[in-house]
């Protein structure tokens, strides 16, 4: 099977310190990944190259077979690959609805339209993304009045809006609540089957990603460390060496 | 909601009626006032699309002012055609604001502020010192009221209530494009940049460009002002290129509320409404508005208009 | 040839009040993080409390210039206490805004108490005269100027560098939430840091007063001017303030002697160039 994206030799380092090491990666379609790592082991930082919120110092990605490496973000999204962020950035002034919307009037190019009301773009399309996070009942709240578990849901919901092929989910449940960890969990999972998006899931709670996933990355300080299903890294003495170190 | 909507209309309707009737109960002076807050307001429009709108806060808005009001000036004192002038004012404005907005939006926050100055001030120096073209400290004089060139049709706009009638027909014109810009999609997608620009080149936006297009529409709006008042004072001078001219716009969009669409026209009516109080009884009316000022920032940061918007962003 | 050095001489004077000016805005921004709108102003207010001291109540001139630092330290102060520390937390808009409003009531408030007129009062005896240098007479009161600002930069960099109240000063920039867990008194020190940074405005603009003349539009020509060092120096950088100071101030003395035509103008260009090409400023690190 051909991945959906990979990343080769990938290098960048801050002040003389490498925060990827050389990190190559593949990412095949249609399994739930995840990517694991003591604090500071890099996680973050790759995702930032791979999304395009980082340019790398050296190293090549590619995703669906064309190279993408220097690409700014915003191209890359059209291409569909987007991200959420460890702390959630939803547009705060605007409201639920008008959230999601913004997301489908750029997939659909009609940001230029400057003279037509723009209550009527993309109704179906945001009812839908909304219904899907559970949060249609909310639409007419402004996004700086949610709970931070709801404005969660909305950040998921504005990247699904973009209709990625492959979605990046930074720390999706740091900050909520276990209910709502549990229903976020859920959400991923029952998302990851209805359409057709890859998710990534990057996490330093090693148990939330042997529930979630079907692969996992073991990132160490800056490199790839391990690489396999669920079980084989529970079994691996280097991962767990790592964590052990980590978290005596 | 259907009620407060319908109040809205009326009173809007009732204020356009009194407006089209105001050289009749206001008086010369009244009208001139009128005149000084119409365009006021459709320079603080465009102000407000860059702050309220897209996050960027402009202190170089004058330069564009003048770059439209010695444009048309210039036009005006060769062609005796009207539209011609202010065309030719917005044009050029535009033109800047092309050129110097490619730049300026490179940079965001304090960094953009200070571009903005610097890029104002540039056209304040350009305008005291190129004599032969501006006519220096002295300004241009002898603006003429040229008449209204339409097919079949020449409109005498010499007298101050035909220049008003004029001014008023551009100004709701200016106002009704921009509410529609503002709630079209790209007024939304100008608010996703202004709330998250990371975000908003998250869902795909190239930031840039929505900025720039921002900046021009601004300038735009800036040339526009500034070309209608040259036939209006008949005489410029280097002062509206000026930063603090710069601040005019910028303390009525505060006053009025910048989250707002109103903001800026009702802040114009207010800072020129409190100017002229306020100078009838002493002359440091700048005292006042910098009391406003301050307790605006540290009471009601979303100015007059503020309070009601809460209920205007559910629908 | 001598002209030119002799010019250069002039230049490093204007430089020195260009880096009194700016030292004080770029403090105030480096620390509490807020860009003053209203520190030209408090150059004026300097100035006219120093007339005021000198030229009108006839006190020593030392006892004038030392009396309107403190008097605009003591007002900074309360700007600080009253104001600036309800808005910390805003975004920068509010925050040149309420600073603008300063401006605004300073000015006319100046017009009140002292008038429109321009005022210039006599030059200290003990200062005036000139010495030669490079064949022509070279102000006593130049060279004096010359001899504050160098002692001004070594007194600030001592004290920010050399002081444990500088390095608290250090700690508790930008970041009052680290600061306070530090245990230092973050909000105690800012407000000296304020007073400090207004004090200076007022020195610079107390000592201007026997060389140019004392009008209430002296403030926004005089902000205007700051922001310009400031920024090439990379804002809140004070080492970087005090080479802008010297950058603006030879590019005008030269340039109103090369090409007069476009003395107004390069000082903005030169700004803007260095935010396109360097928004840190010159001297900016990051």
């Amino acid at each position: 099977m051909t991945p959906l994206l990979s990343a080769r030799a990938l290098m960048k380092s801050f002040g003389g310190m490498a925060a990827t090491d050389r990190v190559d990666l593949d990412i095949p379609p249609d399994r739930i990944r995840g990517i694991i790592g003591p604090n500071g082991a890099g996680k973050t930082t790759l995702v930032h190259l791979l999304t395009g919120h980082l340019l790398p110092d050296s190293g090549s990605i590619t995703f669906e077979a064309q190279e993408i490496t220097n690409l700014p973000a915003h191209e890359r999204v059209v291409r569909g690959l987007c991200r959420t962020f460890q702390v959630v950035d939803v547009f705060e002034r605007l409201t639920v609805y008008q959230n999601v919307q913004i997301a489908c009037i750029t997939r659909q190019r009609r940001n230029l339209r400057f003279f037509t009301p723009s209550s009527r773009e993309a109704r179906e399309e945001v009812e839908r993304a909304l219904n899907e996070v559970g949060m249609w009942e909310f639409r007419h709240r402004r996004a700086e009045q949610l709970s931070h578990g709801q404005q969660r849901r909305l950040d998921l919901a504005v990247t699904l809006a973009t209709e990625p092929r492959l979605c990046f989910l930074d720390e999706p449940t740091s900050g909520v609540s276990p209910k709502e960890r549990d229903q976020m969990l859920d959400l991923i999972r029952s998302l990851a089957s209805a359409r057709r998006t890859t998710f990534v899931i990057i996490e330093h709670d090693m148990e939330l990603v042997f529930q979630l996933c079907d692969e996992v990355t073991v990132m160490h300080r800056g490199a790839v460390l391990a690489e396999g299903a669920p079980a084989e890294i529970r079994a691996n003495e280097a991962v767990r060496e790592v964590y052990l170190g980590e978290e005596v | 909601m259907g009620l407060p909507r319908l109040l809205v209309r009326v009173s809007l309707a009732l204020l356009i009626i009194a407006l089209v009737f105001a050289p009749l109960w206001a008086g010369n002076f009244g009208v001139y006032l009128i005149m000084q807050v119409m365009l006021l307001s459709i320079f603080a429009l465009g102000f407000n699309l860059l702050l309220g709108y897209t996050g960027l806060l402009s202190f170089g808005q004058a330069g564009f002012f003048a770059v439209g009001a010695y444009a048309a000036a210039l036009i005006l004192l060769e062609v005796p055609s009207l539209l011609l002038g202010i065309a030719g004012g917005v044009l050029a404005a535009g033109l800047a604001a092309v050129i110097l907005g490619y730049l300026s939006v490179r940079l965001t926050e304090i960094y953009f502020t200070m571009l903005t100055l610097s890029f104002g001030m540039m056209i304040f120096s350009i305008v005291t010192r190129w004599r032969a073209v501006t006519g220096g400290d002295d300004g241009l004089t002898g603006i003429p009221r040229a008449p209204l060139e339409l097919p079949f049709i020449s409109v005498d706009l010499s007298a101050l209530p035909n220049y008003y009638y004029f001014v008023l027909l551009v100004t709701l014109l200016a106002i009704w494009l921009m509410h529609r810009i503002v709630n079209s999609p790209f007024g939304l997608t100008l608010q996703a940049v202004r709330d998250s620009g990371v975000r908003a080149g998250f869902v795909g936006l190239p930031i840039r460009r929505y900025r720039l297009w921002s900046f021009v529409i601004a300038g735009l709006y800036a040339g526009l002002a500034g070309a209608l008042l040259a036939p209006l004072e008949r005489t410029i001078t280097p002062i509206y290129s000026h930063w603090i001219y710069s601040s005019e716009p910028v303390l009525a969009s505060l006053i009025g509320g910048i989250y707002v669409f109103a903001g800026p026209i009702v802040g114009s009516v207010l800072f020129i409404g409190i100017k002229e109080v306020v100078v009838r009884s002493t002359e440091y009316w700048m005292l006042v508005m910098g009391v406003i000022v301050i307790a605006l920032v540290l009471g009601f940061r979303g100015g007059v208009l503020g309070r009601f918007q809460g209920q205007q962003k559910g629908d | 040839m001598e002209i030119y050095l002799y010019q250069g001489l002039i230049g490093l004077t204007y430089s020195m009040y260009l880096w009194l000016l700016a030292a004080g805005l770029s403090i105030a921004f480096g620390v509490l993080g807020i860009l003053n709108f209203s520190h030209g102003a408090l150059f004026m207010l300097g100035a006219y409390l120093a007339f005021t001291f000198y030229g009108v109540l006839g006190l020593n001139f030392w006892l004038a210039v030392l009396l309107s630092a403190l008097s605009v330290a003591v007002l900074g102060a309360v700007l600080e206490r009253f104001f600036l520390r309800q808005i910390y937390n805003l975004d920068l808009p509010f925050q040149l805004l309420l600073t603008f409003g300063f401006v605004l009531v300073f000015d006319d408030l100046v017009k009140m108490a002292w008038g429109g007129m321009f005022m210039i009062p006599p030059m200290p005896p003990f200062l005036s005269g000139s010495v030669p240098i490079f064949g022509r007479p070279f102000p006593m009161y130049n060279l004096f100027i010359l001899f504050v600002g160098v002692a001004v930069a070594v007194g600030i960099w001592l004290l920010f560098d050399k002081t444990w109240w500088g390095r608290k000063v250090r700690a508790a920039a930008w970041n009052r939430e680290m600061g306070g867990m530090l245990g230092l008194n973050v909000p105690g020190l800012y407000m000296v840091v304020f007073m400090l940074a207004a004090g200076l405005a007022a020195l610079g603009g107390a000592l201007s007063i026997p060389m140019r003349p004392v009008t209430p539009g002296l403030g926004t020509a005089m902000i205007i001017q700051a922001f310009i060092v400031a920024v090439i120096g990379g804002l809140g950088n004070l080492r970087g303030a005090f080479v802008g100071a010297i950058v603006v101030g030879m590019l005008t003395v030269y340039s109103t002697m090369l090409f007069p035509l476009f003395e107004l103008f390069l000082p903005y260009v030169v700004m803007a160039a260095v935010l396109l090409l360097r928004p840190q400023g010159l001297l900016g690190g990051r």
